[in-house]
Formats: structure tokens, sequence, C-alpha cells
């Protein structure tokens, strides 16, 4: 192993964390399970050198251990503990967010993994594609199943983005 | 999972917004998109759902990682040096990528265009907020003839572009990179330089930057195709 191989991973971490959140629903969980798959990566004897296959290397670390966490919940029968929540940060950014993050945690597993894979991990079809091992087609049906699925979600939703009232 | 089919309109739109169609293709779908209102219309939902999601899920994470609170007993020892070294590493680069006086940093730049009064023609520093970037640092150094003012900005995703800014007769340095985009405007040269960015959103960026420093601002209409390029761009490759 060679130190420029991991050269990326700090540049990586935020999207890490925000992709293994995205899949197993709680920001805490997320930190945790990212920093040991950070020392896994670190730990590894072979690391690919190359940075796009590095990238997706250590998503798919990152991707192993996040549904390995979520089986183990199943098997615990544990909720993902709520968010923490800010009374007075509810302005409609923050709705979006919430809205969004809540519509995320109601889809399947499947659909928040390849929104995660695509949108937060910034990877391309074919890239997708390898790393899940399916053709590029299932890839293009999957995101837009899984978007559909979030839009549906979002729209059952009791949330809503305030909408500021002038002249009222 | 449902089983029913996705119409090829829909995989046409996902495959927009995500930045997957052939030039040939993407110029098919937006002459679409500006005669057909309902697959108008679907794309900005699309467009807005994207958005939403990496900006509300992935920008609010912060960088630094909290020690663990879990451990795998085979790799405590292990995890714990290396995360002691990834976080040291995070530090470090913070702090030699910032200047030790910097002349503004942060939310005041990001906020407006700035002009530097320090170069002999007002240097102008463009919001590139819209494109997902903030202005972390500035660094003014020596150069050939008068000072090099170098800014830096930063995006979420590991994007970081500098901007090099000196008066036109100076040497101007070219290392590093993978994109670059030279200019002048008056007795000022500009030099922007990316490190990792696509060379599509680069493109636009360098555009926007260019005609922001020779207008004192961003165009107007500007700031949607720094958003849609930021948005169907991949991360940043350093």
């Amino acid at each position: 192993m060679s130190r420029k191989s991991h050269a990326d991973l700090p540049s990586l971490l935020p999207r890490l964390v925000a992709f293994a959140r995205t899949i197993i629903g709680d920001a805490d969980s997320a930190r945790d399970l990212v920093q040991e798959a950070a020392a896994r990566a670190l730990a590894a004897r072979q690391v690919p050198e190359e940075p796009r296959a590095y990238r997706a290397w250590v998503f798919k670390i990152v991707r192993n251990a996040a549904f390995d966490e979520l089986r183990a919940r199943a098997l615990r029968r544990q909720e993902p503990p709520a968010p923490a929540v800010d009374l007075w940060r509810y302005d409609d950014a923050y709705i979006a967010k919430i809205t969004v993050e809540q519509g995320l945690a109601a889809i399947a597993p499947a659909h928040r993994e390849i929104i995660a894979l695509i949108d937060i991990g910034g990877f391309s079809y074919a890239e997708t594609a390898e790393m899940i091992g399916v053709p590029i087609g299932t890839i293009m049906s999957r995101i837009a199943r899984a978007r559909t699925a979030l839009l549906q979600a979002i729209e059952e939703s009791s949330i809503r983005p305030l909408k500021s009232s002038h002249g009222h | 999972m449902a089983t029913e089919r996705t119409s090829p309109d829909e995989l046409l739109l996902h495959a927009l917004v995500d930045g997957e169609l052939s030039p040939r293709e993407h110029a098919a779908a937006a002459s679409r998109l500006a005669t057909d209102r309902d697959f108008a219309r679907a794309y900005a939902t699309l467009m807005r759902l994207k958005a939403s999601v990496v900006e509300g899920v992935a920008e609010a994470e912060p960088i630094a990682l909290p020690l663990p609170r879990r451990r795998d007993r085979r790799i405590a020892l292990a995890g714990g040096l290396s995360a002691v070294a990834v976080a040291f590493g995070i530090v470090l680069a913070i702090a030699i990528h910032r200047n030790p006086e910097p002349i503004a940093s942060g939310p005041e730049l990001a906020a407006q265009t700035v002009k530097l009064v320090s170069l002999s023609q007002a240097a102008v520093l463009p919001d590139l907020g819209p494109a997902g970037l903030k202005l972390a640092s500035t660094v003014t150094q020596p150069g050939t003839k008068g000072e090099v003012l170098t800014a830096t900005y930063l995006g979420p995703r590991g994007c970081r572009l500098e901007l090099r800014v000196q008066h036109a007769e100076s040497d101007v340095a070219t290392a590093g990179g993978t994109d670059r985009r030279n200019w002048r405007v008056g007795e000022l040269a500009y030099q922007l330089t990316a490190y990792g960015m696509p060379p599509e959103r680069f493109a636009v960026v360098a555009a926007a930057t260019e005609r922001a420093t020779r207008a004192g601002t961003l165009p107007d209409g500007v700031d949607r195709r720094l958003r849609e390029a930021r948005i169907s761009a991949p991360p940043c490759l350093t």
C-alpha cells in the first residue's frame, strides 16, 4: 500500500457519510460506519491506484457495511433513532430538507441505494452498474423507479414547505 | 420492487438530469424542453428533486468525523490510528490551504462580489455560490511585477478552483491543475485553474467567471446554468 493510494480519502469522507446516512437513516451511525470503513480501507493490502477505481472501491466498502448494518438492525428489530430536531430552524429550506430525508427513509433500501450512489456518490450509470453487478439498462430503470418512489413518498408525507404569506 | 415498465420518456428525463446523454441526445432533449411543457415540467421536478437530495443530504455533513462509539475489536487499533491519521490529514490540509493572514474569507466574500484595491487595478473575485463553490481563502504573494492574488474556491464534493490575478505583464504560472483558462481584463491577467473538476462543468464555470470579472458581477441568467452544471456533474477527482 502506498501513501498516495489514500490521498483522496479525506475529500471523500463527507460524501461517504452522506451516502451511508441515506442508506441506514441516521447520521451518528453513518459516521461510525464510515469511520470503521475508512479504517478497513487504510488497513487493506491491495488498494486501487486509479482515482475513479479508488472512489468506487471505498464506496463499495461503505455500501457493504451499510447493508450489514441494515441486516443487523433487522435481526435486532431496531428502529433507526429519530433525527435530532431543532424547532427553531423550520424555514422553507429546512423543511424541504426534512421532507427529502423522510421521503428517503420511507422508500425501499434498494431505492435509497441507487439514489445515494448516483446523486450523492456522483457515480455514472456505468460505474453504478459495475458496482452493483447489473446491466446499465437496469440502472436506468431502477433510478427512474427510485425517484418516482421518492416523489410519491414526499407527496404522501404530511410535511409541506411553508409558503410565505405576503399581503394577508 | 415494482414490475411496471418505465416509459422511454421517463428514462430519457432521468438520463438528462443525470448528465448521461450524448451531445446529440442532449441537444434533442433540449429542443424538446423548449416545446413540450409537460416534458419541461417533469424535467424541472426531477432537477429540483436531485438538487434537494444533493444539497439537503450531502452538503450538510461536516467534514470531521467524531471518535467511534462502537468498534470492531479486530480493527480497533488500526482503526483508531487510521482515523487519527485521517483526521490529522484533514486538519493539516485545511491549515495548509488557508492563508495565515487572509484579506477576507468565508461568508463575507462568498456573499457578494469583492473588489480588491491592493492590485494596480481592482481585481474582481466573483461569487461562485450558484456553482456550489465558496471562496475559502485569498493569498497575496510578490510577483515579477507587483502582487499576485490567488483566491481558492472550494466545493462540497471535492472540487477546488484557484483564481490567480496579477499584472498582465507578469509571468503567468502554469503549473498544476487539470484544466485552465486565461484571460485579460485591462491591465490584469486572470488565470482560473481547476483541480479534478469535470471539463464540461469547468467550461461553464470558467465562462461565467470570466464574464463576471469583465462585468463586475455574474450576468443575468448565469446562475441557473451554474446550478445545472453542478447538479448534473459528477464529483471532482483530485
